[in-house]
C-alpha cells in the first residue's frame, strides 16, 4: 500500500461523507457562538450608537481598538481580539499556540471551551473512525453517536497518555529549550542565533507533536480495526508500526499536511480581497470562512480515512508476505 | 608703484574681511562654560578607561563660588546600594540589573589640581574630595562628588582643574559598558554639574533619568588598540598609530555638552553626505554591526530624514558630521542619544513597515535638537526632551514613511505586517498614556514618579501628546512658528518649563497659562462626550390657551392640518458633556439629515452645554472635536452620536473573531 493509494481511497472515503463534514462544522459553529456572542455584545456595547459605526463600516480605527481594549481589559478573552488574529494572522497565531503552548495564558474562558471542545471530539473521533471502518462506510448521527460511545473510554484514555506526552513538551522541553535559547543567545555575538536557535526549537518541537499525534491516530485506528481493549498495548503496537513504516506513515501525515497550507494560501489570498463594506460582503465574508472550515474538517477527515487505509493496507500486506512465507 | 600699491591694500581688504568673516563664522554657538581637553586609554583586557581632563570651567553665575560639583555616573554600577539600584528595585521590581565582580563600575578620581598660572606649582585639592547626595542622602551613593576650592571663585572668572581617573566600565548596562570587544563610553568622565538659578544642579544618577550639563568645547585623545575603530563625539581631526599595538585619535567638538564613544574591532563603516537645498551639508557615519549589513541603507535614509525634517522645522543641524552606530547585540546601549553621535537599534528581519531601525534612529538622532542644541534638563523636565522629540519624531515618521501598521512576530522569528490596519504612529502613544493619566503629573523630577512606566509615559508619550494637542489647537502654522522661535531662542542654553510657555503665549498673543497648568503641571484627564441627541417634529399645541382675550381649548388637530400644508419642523437637542476635569474650549459638529451641518464651539467649563435646533429637517449626527485635535481626549469613541448607528462593524469583527475561535477550536482538536 503506498501514500498515493492510501490518500486517494481516503479522500474518496471522506468525499462520501458530505454529511459528516457538515455536522462536524455545525458543532464547530455551535461551540465557537458560545463566545462569539458575549464577543459581539462587547463591540455592539462598544460603539454603541457613536459614528464610530461609520468608519468601522469603511475600515478601521485603531482608537477605537484600543479603547475597546482598555475598557475590557479585565474581561479575559474578550481582549484576544484583536487585528492580527484576522486573515492569515489566524493561521499564525493559532500555530504559534500550538506549538509553544501559548493558549495555557488565555484564560480560564477560551480553555474550558476548548477543553469541552476537545472531549468532544474524543466522542466524534470514535464515531469518525468507526463509520470509516465499517462496511457501508455511510454517516448516520446515530451510527456516529453509537461508534462515538462505543470508543469513547478507550479514545479518552488514549487522550490522557498523549496528553502526558503532549505536557511533557509543553512543560518541561518548552521552558528548557527556551532557557537554554536564552543562554546561548544572551551571549551570542547577534541576534541572529537565538532566531535560528528558535527556529530549529520550532520545527523540532512541531515534529516532535506531530510525531506523538501520529502514533495516538494509529493507536486509535488499531483500536477501531482491532477492536482492541488495552490502550497501552495499541499505543505500544502503533509506535512499532509507526517507526517500521516510517517513511510511509511520516509521508502521509506531511502530504495530508501540506493540503492543509495550500487551502490556508487560498483562504489568506482570497479573504483580504473582500472588502466587508456591506452587509452582503460581510456574509460573502462569512460564507469564505466557513468553507475554509469545512476544508479544515475535510483535513481532518483525510487524516484518518487515508490513515486507516494505509494501516489496513499494510496489515494485509504484511499477511500475505507471512502467509506466503 | 600706484599699481602696486592699489594691488597691496586690494588684497589687505580682501584678507581682513576674510579674515574678519572667518572670526564671524567661528562665533562660538554656545557659552562655553565647561570645557575638556582629554587624554585617555582603553585597556580592552582589564575594560578600564584611564587617563586625565583638564577642565577649563567659567563661573558664569553672580556669585563667588568656593565649592565645585561633578558627575561621577560610573559610580551608580558599584554595588547594590547605590540610587541607581535602589531605584531600579524600587520602580521596576521585576528588572534589577546584575552585579556579578566583574560586570559592575566605578569612577577613581585619583587627583584634582588647579592649574594655575605658567611656572606656579599647580593646587591639589584632591583631600577635599567629598561624596555627596543632594537628593536623598543615600550614603552608599557615589555619583556626586563635591569638592572645596581654596580661594572661592569670582562671577565670571574661569578655573582649570587636571583630573586624573580612572574608569571601570560594566558590563552593558544603562546605556554604557562593554560587551566582550565592544566598547560603549557614556557618562565616563568626571563631569562638572551645573550651577544656575543660583545654585548647584548636580543630581544623582537615578535609573529614570538622563542627564544635564552645560556646553563647551571637547578636545580628547583616545587611545585604542590598532585593530579597533572607532566613534566618538565630534570630527576625528588625526590618527597616529603609536608602534605599539595602539593607535591615538584626536575627537573635537565645539558647543557640545558631553561626549561619548564607542570602540570595536567588528563595526562596519559606512560614510554619506546629507545634502539639502538650503541646509547645510552633514557628513553621515554609520558604524554597522556586520550581521546588521542589510540595515545600511535604512539606518543611512532614516538618518537623513531627521537631518532634513527636523532642519527644516526647527532649525539647521549645525555640526558638520553625525554618527549613527548600530549598538552590538544586547550592550544595553541601543536607542541613545549624545552630541554629533546616536545609537540606533535593529533587528534581523524586520521588515521597514515595522519602522525599525527607522523610528528609534530618527527619534535618537531628533534628540540632537531637544537634547542636543536644546539643554534641556533632564533630571527635572523631562518632557521637555523626551515628549519634543517624540512629538517630532512621529511627525517625521509620518511625513517619510507613512502610517505605521499592526505588526506580529510569530515564534519570535518572522514578522507578519498586516497592512490593512494602519494607525498614524503617535495613537501608540494615546494607548500609553490612557490608564496613567491621572497617576502624576507631567513635569515631575523624573526619580519622583510612582514608576518607571509613568516617568515614561509622562516624559514621552504625554509629552508627545501634549504637544500634538497644542499643534492642533493653535494650527500649524502658527505652532510651527512656536516650536521653531522657541527652538531658535534657546538653542545651546537651559531652558525651562516656563520659557517654552512664555514663546507661545509671545508668538500666538494667547494666555495660554489654561494649557500648561493643566496640562502639564497637573494629571486630570481630558474627556468630551456627546451625552445625549434627541430630533422629533415640534410639538403641537394641546390644551388651554389664552388667546385675544379668550380662553380656548386647543386639541392639536388643528394645527395638524395647518401642518399638512406646511413642512415639519423637528425640535433637535444635543447635549454635550466634559466627563473629565480638564477644561478645553472643544468645537461641535451637528449634522443634519438634509446634509445641512453646524458647527459650535463650546467654551468646556460647565459640566455640560445643550445645544437646541429648530430646523425643517431631522437632526442626524453630534460630534465633539469633529476634526479629532484632541489628541489628550482619552475617549474618543463617546465623542459622537448618531441617529442611526450601524450595526455591521459589530457583525464584521464578531465573524472575524469567530472565525479565529472556529480555527483555534479545530486546531486544538489535534489532542483529541
Amino acid at each position: 500500500m503506498g501514500i498515493f493509494k492510501a490518500l486517494r481511497t481516503g479522500i474518496k472515503r471522506v468525499n462520501k461523507n458530505k454529511k459528516m463534514w457538515f455536522f462536524l462544522l455545525v458543532v464547530n459553529i455551535l461551540v465557537a457562538l458560545v463566545l462569539t456572542f458575549p464577543l459581539y455584545s462587547a463591540l455592539k456595547t462598544s460603539i454603541g450608537d457613536s459614528l464610530m459605526g461609520e468608519r468601522l463600516t469603511k475600515g478601521f480605527d485603531y482608537r477605537w481598538y484600543d479603547e475597546f481594549k482598555y475598557k475590557f481589559r479585565d474581561t479575559g478573552f474578550i481582549t484576544l481580539w484583536s487585528p492580527t488574529i484576522v486573515g492569515s494572522g489566524t493561521f499564525f497565531s493559532n500555530v504559534e499556540s500550538l506549538a509553544t503552548g501559548r493558549f495555557f495564558q488565555f484564560g480560564p474562558t477560551i480553555l474550558v471551551l476548548m477543553a469541552v471542545y476537545v472531549l468532544l471530539n474524543i466522542l466524534f473521533a470514535g464515531g469518525i473512525l468507526g463509520i470509516f471502518h465499517s462496511p457501508e462506510e455511510k454517516f448516520t448521527i446515530k451510527g456516529f453517536f453509537s461508534f462515538g460511545g462505543t470508543y469513547f473510554n478507550r479514545f479518552f484514555r488514549l487522550f490522557i497518555m498523549s496528553g502526558i506526552l503532549y505536557g511533557i513538551l509543553y512543560f518541561l522541553a518548552v521552558p528548557y529549550f527556551s532557557g537554554l535559547i536564552n543562554r546561548i543567545g544572551g551571549t551570542a555575538a547577534s541576534e541572529r542565533v537565538a532566531m535560528v536557535l528558535g527556529l530549529i526549537f520550532g520545527v523540532v518541537m512541531f515534529f516532535l507533536l506531530f510525531l506523538v499525534n501520529m502514533i495516538f491516530d494509529y493507536a486509535k485506528i488499531r483500536t477501531v480495526v482491532g477492536n482492541g481493549k488495552s490502550m497501552l498495548k495499541e499505543t505500544g503496537k502503533a509506535i512499532g508500526f509507526v517507526f517500521k513504516n516510517f517513511g510511509k506513515t511520516m509521508g502521509l501525515y506531511y502530504f495530508i499536511g501540506v493540503l492543509g497550507i495550500v487551502f490556508m494560501v487560498i483562504y489568506g489570498v482570497v479573504e483580504p480581497q473582500i472588502s466587508q463594506v456591506t452587509p452582503l460582503l460581510v456574509l460573502l465574508a462569512f460564507v469564505w470562512q466557513q468553507v475554509y472550515m469545512l476544508a479544515r474538517i475535510w483535513v481532518r477527515l483525510t487524516f484518518f480515512s487515508s490513515q486507516l487505509n494505509l494501516f489496513m493496507g499494510l496489515q494485509k500486506e504484511k499477511k500475505v508476505s507471512e502467509t506466503a512465507a | 608703484m600706484g599699481r602696486k600699491v592699489i594691488v597691496g591694500f586690494i588684497t589687505f581688504l580682501l584678507v581682513s574681511v576674510g579674515a574678519f568673516s572667518c572670526l564671524l563664522a567661528q562665533e562660538p554657538l554656545s557659552k562655553r562654560i565647561a570645557n575638556y581637553t582629554m587624554d585617555v586609554r582603553l585597556d580592552p583586557e582589564k575594560k578600564v578607561v584611564s587617563g586625565s581632563e583638564v577642565l577649563t570651567w567659567l563661573n558664569d553665575s553672580e556669585v563667588e563660588l568656593s565649592e565645585l560639583y561633578f558627575h561621577l555616573y560610573l559610580n551608580a554600577f558599584k554595588n547594590n546600594m547605590t540610587t541607581f539600584i535602589a531605584d531600579a528595585r524600587r520602580v521596576y521590581p521585576g528588572r534589577i540589573p546584575r552585579l556579578k565582580k566583574e560586570e559592575l563600575s566605578y569612577i577613581d578620581v585619583e587627583s584634582i589640581k588647579i592649574i594655575g598660572e605658567e611656572g606656579v606649582e599647580p593646587i591639589d585639592i584632591t583631600p577635599t574630595i567629598e561624596y555627596v547626595q543632594p537628593d536623598d542622602g543615600n550614603p552608599y551613593d557615589q555619583t556626586v562628588m563635591k569638592v572645596t576650592l581654596p580661594q572661592p571663585l569670582p562671577p565670571q572668572q574661569t578655573i582649570k582643574l587636571d583630573i586624573s581617573f580612572t574608569a571601570k566600565l560594566p558590563l552593558g548596562m544603562a546605556r554604557t559598558g562593554f560587551r566582550d570587544d565592544y566598547f560603549f563610553v557614556a557618562q565616563w568622565f568626571p563631569k562638572i554639574g551645573v550651577f544656575y538659578e543660583g545654585a548647584w544642579n548636580c543630581h544623582q544618577y537615578h535609573y529614570t533619568s538622563e542627564f544635564f550639563a552645560d556646553y563647551g568645547v571637547y578636545d580628547v585623545n583616545l587611545t585604542v588598540p590598532s585593530n579597533f575603530i572607532l566613534g566618538a563625539t565630534g570630527v576625528c581631526r588625526s590618527k597616529k598609530d603609536n608602534g605599539d599595538g595602539t593607535t591615538i585619535y584626536n575627537h573635537y567638538q565645539e558647543d557640545v555638552h558631553d561626549f561619548t564613544w564607542t570602540a570595536s574591532p567588528h563595526y562596519l563603516v559606512y560614510e554619506d553626505t546629507f545634502t539639502h537645498e538650503y541646509l547645510p551639508e552633514v557628513k553621515v557615519i554609520l558604524l554597522l554591526q556586520p550581521y546588521h549589513k542589510m540595515f545600511k541603507d535604512r539606518y543611512i535614509e532614516a538618518t537623513k530624514h531627521a537631518l532634513r525634517y527636523y532642519g527644516e522645522w526647527y532649525g539647521a543641524y549645525p555640526y558638520p558630521q553625525i554618527t549613527c552606530v548600530d549598538p552590538a547585540y544586547r550592550s544595553g546601549s541601543g536607542g541613545m542619544e549624545y552630541p554629533t553621535l546616536f545609537t540606533g537599534g535593529a533587528y534581523w528581519l524586520t521588515p521597514i513597515e515595522l519602522r525599525s531601525p527607522e523610528g528609534v534612529t530618527i527619534h535618537e538622532c531628533g534628540h540632537s535638537w531637544w537634547y542636543g542644541m536644546i539643554g534641556s534638563n533632564e533630571f527635572e523636565d523631562a518632557w521637555m526632551d523626551e515628549g519634543f522629540n517624540s512629538y517630532s519624531d512621529d511627525r517625521v515618521l509620518e511625513k517619510a514613511y507613512g502610517p505605521n501598521y499592526f505588526s506580529r512576530r510569530f515564534l519570535q522569528i518572522f514578522s507578519i505586517v498586516f497592512k490593512r490596519f494602519s494607525y498614524k504612529p503617535t495613537w501608540g502613544s494615546i494607548s500609553a498614556y490612557r490608564p496613567y493619566a491621572k497617576l502624576d503629573d507631567m513635569s515631575r523630577l523624573t526619580w519622583e514618579f510612582m514608576d518607571g512606566t509613568s516617568y515614561h509615559i509622562n516624559s514621552y508619550s504625554k509629552g508627545a501628546i501634549t504637544m500634538w494637542t497644542l499643534e492642533n489647537y493653535l494650527g500649524p502654522e502658527l505652532s510651527a512658528k512656536v516650536f521653531k522661535t522657541y527652538f531658535q531662542r534657546w538653542k545651546f542654553r537651559h531652558p525651562r518649563p516656563q520659557d517654552f510657555i512664555d514663546v507661545v503665549e509671545e508668538v500666538t498673543g494667547q494666555d495660554m497659562s489654561w494649557f500648561f497648568d493643566q496640562i502639564v503641571f497637573g494629571s486630570n484627564e481630558l474627556d468630551y462626550a456627546i451625552e445625549r441627541i434627541s430630533s422629533s417634529p415640534v410639538a403641537k399645541r394641546q390644551g388651554y390657551f389664552d388667546e385675544e382675550g379668550e380662553r380656548a381649548f386647543i386639541t392639536g388637530e388643528e394645527e395638524g392640518e395647518k401642518e399638512e400644508k406646511e413642512e415639519v419642523i423637528y425640535e433637535s437637542h444635543v447635549i454635550v458633556r466634559r466627563q473629565g476635569e480638564v477644561v478645553f474650549p472643544v468645537e461641535v459638529l451637528v449634522t443634519f439629515e438634509n446634509g445641512e451641518q453646524e458647527k459650535k464651539v463650546w467654551d468646556g467649563e460647565y459640566r455640560w452645554v445643550r445645544y437646541t435646533f429648530n430646523k425643517p429637517t431631522r437632526l442626524q449626527s453630534a460630534e465633539v472635536d469633529p476634526d479629532h485635535k484632541i489628541f489628550l481626549d482619552i475617549n474618543y469613541t463617546n465623542n459622537s452620536k448618531t441617529m442611526n448607528p450601524r450595526k455591521l462593524p459589530a457583525y464584521k469583527w464578531a465573524f472575524r473573531w469567530m472565525f479565529w475561535l472556529q480555527h483555534f477550536l479545530e486546531t486544538f482538536t489535534f489532542f483529541s
